[in-house]
């Protein structure tokens, strides 16, 4: 194939780093400690993301395993209960997804786009230095609580409304806020700026704005939100901290501040935030669905449209979390923004079935994390119109059917996005290959335990769980004692995060066996994906086009490896008369 | 070995069909927990006889239906592709040209830029009619001409519930009359609570220093349990009575799901004896539906409102 020259000079340096330059540079704890090396920096982000998913899943099984066994609570302490669900949502959301992110953005964006290293590399040090410090600022509060020197940890739910959180007596609460604090700035200066400036600045100069790949326009999109979310997180937290060490008063009623201040502030955040979780992970799948389906992706500037449509809609939707709090009319307008970002994610979903229909899939593990992509945002956008509305907000606002919707987004979504680039691109990380029997049996237990759970959640939630009987799970109760016949639901609910719990077993041997004893290769998707005249940059170098029907078109036209292209083309060109003059097609460029 | 065994599985660009069948049939499984979640949604009719929620379960199974088609359309053309065009099936995929598809693309765009729509306006209007109704239109709307206020204190953990004309009582129970719209007024003594009858379609937040109002209304009792009281002359009445969960739907430390409170719905002639047994003048248990309060007007008073909700 065209791109076969590719495994020359731009990527050699891919595999070996931790090999040979460790004769010219620091070596042991040194080489990982003093590194500014960009892919050095993302396996120190995945191994950050991988500690805090372990920690953070066993969490899970922890107060499901709980939830399961009793209506009332037998083996955590009410309080117990709330610090092990709040700390399991700040872990998910600020620990595993945005490292993770991290990880790829680090490793593969100078690849991509064909630079040396990030903007800044010590910057860039620096927040993968950063996340260090926020896991062990978020789990010490579990040891010194065991050890009887402090309280539990933070307990008020991960996005912790005061005033509650403000009369919190327990420093649990500071170390959290402290963690968030450390992970803001480092993931702000160190990642976000960081990635975004390097996309924009470093790249070849022969790469125009819609020569970049589609999950480089994703990356893009996410680190713009995160730079316009994250201070307002930082504000929020840090008021929270003035009233609850100084006694500053922005948020209790008794003091004169306003509790519903916080929630302004706090989900003009939270929203873009969402988006900030599921970008990455959509790009992924769209690149992975493309060249696992050897068929160009359909329609590269209408995604890229609704890819921004939804960016830009996403900072203006936030209030459709605060229905309930005696919103008046403003409800009819956020009600608007939340629904029409369905068209954006529409879009997505459209072009992703185009792009099977009629190609080949190789249901490789990749490709079967990367369709779980498309299927879970189906559902969670199903799922989510219920609270897009403010009229059926009320009835489900505050039941698992909520834990429900958000879990189909972050995790069907934002998390098997991330987990097909790590299959995807592990053997370029690596230089080994994976078991992938075993890759498998962690994607069905991932995909069936997952998916499984998150609909008992959801049906917990709406009162269609079997023996619910119409009853509604609320969310954050350690108990269910008003209503105990919804233990059978419960119970089906920790079956399935079993099941995906053994899955993630799976991964980690996997992951460790691998990185060992894995059978050494350069390129293990070479066979399959060749002469489909869609190199990818990280694989293949440059030159480099996105894979849209044009470029595979010209490509095949320039002398691609097999004759059938060419003869495709021809017929290509009389095949689309009702096509309106390029607008709306894919690749035109 | 064992290992380059599994390097030729990845290459391996053939596959099977039993993959196909098996991952196929693993993605259907999800496809049929939606159907199985939205279908009942779907079915269930809403009771006209308890407001908001009957209302709002009418729009519900609208949107539980159009997300069964569209959504459930979506995962079938993906279960399908899975199954049809696997690479152990399908030989060899059929290209795709600049500008193919781009009419169906449109029409799709303008399906779901309709549905949307669709739903906003509609959506709209149930709003206008549950949570953005002041009690007096709701009252014009069902046929009513009874109105009960009602103030409700939430607080770390209890509700205290003072109902026009009767003492306020803290704790567990809170007695209402049927064929009556019932108006409350909620905040809080400390934290954020939130008021919530799932069953009656009611959520709305106890802020402390803010009072946030709605109303509901059930029509008529099934007479699923009983009431007992004592009357003023001693006598023991127990009346035919329906009961309804209040919850605490927003996450207010230690006991917040303990929070639990019940409302029993009587008869309104039961609920002018219960009023008279206690203490209170039956003919002033009832008044007219007004206007109500602005929603998210009021503020209360700086002692997290204490008489809050009680009279006019």
């Amino acid at each position: 194939m065209s791109g076969e020259p590719a495994h020359g000079s731009d990527h050699e340096g891919a595999e070996v780093h931790d090999h040979e330059e460790g004769h010219h540079g620091p070596s042991g704890w040194r080489y990982w400690l003093y590194t500014t090396d960009h892919k050095v920096i993302g396996i120190i982000y995945l191994w950050h993301a991988l500690v805090a998913f372990a920690l953070g899943g066993l969490l899970a099984l922890v107060f499901r395993t709980e939830l399961a066994i009793n209506p009332d609570n037998v083996m955590l302490s009410l309080s117990g209960y709330n610090a092990a669900v709040s700390i399991h949502g700040l872990t998910m959301i600020f620990l595993v997804i945005l490292p993770l992110q991290g990880a790829f953005f680090n490793y593969m964006i100078p690849l991509f786009i064909g630079a040396d290293e990030m903007a800044w590399p010590r910057m860039n040090a620096l927040g993968a230095w950063g996340i260090s410090a926020a896991l062990v600022l978020m789990y010490i509060p579990f040891i010194t609580n065991l050890l009887g020197l402090t309280g539990l940890p933070d307990n008020a739910g991960w996005f912790a409304y005061p005033p509650l959180r403000s009369m919190l007596n327990t420093s649990g609460t500071d170390f959290a806020i402290m963690s968030i604090w450390v992970l803001g700035v480092a993931s702000l200066t160190g990642g976000g700026i960081n990635f975004f400036v390097t996309i924009i600045n470093e790249r070849k100069p022969e790469l125009g704005w819609f020569d970049l790949p589609i999950w480089i326009w994703t990356v893009m999109f996410t680190n713009l939100l995160a730079i316009y979310s994250i201070p307002w997180l930082l504000d929020a937290w840090s008021m929270v901290w003035l009233e609850r060490n100084l006694g500053m008063a922005f948020f209790n009623a008794r003091m004169g501040g306003d509790p519903l201040l916080y929630q302004w502030i706090w989900w003009t955040f939270g929203h873009p935030e969402v988006y900030v979780l599921v970008l990455p992970g959509m790009g992924i799948a769209a690149e992975v669905i493309s060249r696992f389906s050897e068929r160009p992706l359909y329609g590269y500037k209408p995604l890229l449209a609704g890819l921004t449509f939804v960016s830009v809609a996403s900072i203006g939707v936030w209030a459709h979390h605060m229905y309930a709090t005696g919103l008046a009319a403003s409800r009819y307008a956020f009600m608007v923004f939340s629904m029409v970002i369905a068209l954006g994610f529409g879009i997505y979903i459209y072009s992703m079935i185009a792009t099977m229909w009629k190609g080949r899939l190789h249901l490789t593990t990749p490709m079967l994390f990367s369709i779980s992509v498309v299927i879970g945002l189906v559902y969670s956008g199903m799922d989510g119109f219920f609270f897009g509305q403010p009229a059926t907000d009320l009835e489900f606002h505050s039941t698992y059917f909520v834990v429900g919707h958000f879990h189909f987004t972050i995790v069907t979504v934002g998390l098997f996005g991330l987990l097909a680039g790590l299959y995807y691109w592990f053997p370029l990380m690596t230089g080994r290959m994976y078991n992938t029997k075993l890759a498998k049996f962690h994607a069905f237990c991932t995909i069936f335990g997952m998916f499984g759970l998150f609909f008992m959640m959801a049906m917990l939630g709406d009162g269609t769980a079997p023996g619910a009987d119409g009853t509604m799970m609320m969310r954050r109760y350690a108990t269910y004692v008003y209503a105990p016949n919804l233990q059978l639901g419960h119970i089906l609910a920790t079956g399935f995060a079993f099941l995906a719990g053994i899955g993630q077993a799976a991964f980690f041997a996997n992951l460790l066996w691998s990185l060992r004893s894995g059978p050494e290769i350069e390129n293990p998707w070479e066979d399959l994906l060749s002469g489909q005249n869609m190199p990818s940059p990280e694989w293949n170098g440059f030159p480099y086009r996105p894979p849209t029907p044009t470029s595979v078109r010209d490509a095949a036209a320039d002398g691609g490896p097999s004759g059938d292209d060419g003869d495709d083309a021809v017929a290509a060109d009389g095949g689309a008369p009702d096509a309106p003059a390029g607008d709306t097609n894919g690749g035109d460029d | 070995m064992a290992v380059d065994n599994d390097i030729d599985t990845v290459l391996d660009e053939r596959g099977d069909t039993l993959e196909a069948l098996f991952w196929g049939s693993v993605f259907l499984f999800t496809l049929a927990m939606f159907f199985w979640e939205f279908g009942l949604g779907a079915i269930e009719a809403g009771e006209g006889v308890l407001q908001p929620i009957g209302t709002i379960t009418e729009f519900a199974q609208t949107m539980w239906l159009s997300g069964l088609i569209g959504g459930g359309g979506v995962v079938i053309l993906i279960v399908y592709a899975v199954f049809r065009y696997s690479s152990g099936v399908h030989e060899r995929p059929a290209p795709l040209t600049p500008g193919q598809g781009s009419f169906k693309f449109a029409v799709f765009l303008l399906a779901v830029l309709a549905v949307v729509s669709t739903t906003i306006f509609v959506g709209a209007g149930t709003l206008a009619q549950t949570d953005e109704a002041s009690p007096a239109d709701a009252a014009e709307r069902l046929g009513v001409d009874r109105e009960v206020e009602m103030g409700v204190v939430a607080g770390q953990w209890f509700w205290r519930f003072d109902v026009d004309g009767v003492p306020p009582t803290q704790g567990e129970r809170v007695v209402l009359p049927a064929d009556t719209i019932i108006q409350f007024k909620t905040t809080s003594a400390d934290v954020i609570h939130s008021f919530a009858i799932k069953e009656l379609g009611i959520t709305k937040d106890a802020m402390p220093g803010q009072v946030n109002q709605a109303w509901f209304y059930v029509g008529e009792i099934e007479g699923e349990t009983q009431l007992s009281f004592t009357t003023q002359n001693g006598q023991t009445q127990t009346v035919a009575a329906d009961t309804y969960q209040v919850r605490c739907a927003e996450l207010c430390g230690k006991g917040h799901s303990k929070m639990i409170a019940t409302v029993y719905i009587i008869n309104p002639d039961d609920y002018e004896r219960w009023v008279e047994a206690q203490g209170g003048n039956p003919d002033n248990a009832f008044s007219t539906p007004d206007q109500g309060i602005q929603i998210g007007n009021a503020t209360a008073p700086a002692d997290g409102g204490h008489d809050e909700g009680g009279g006019q």
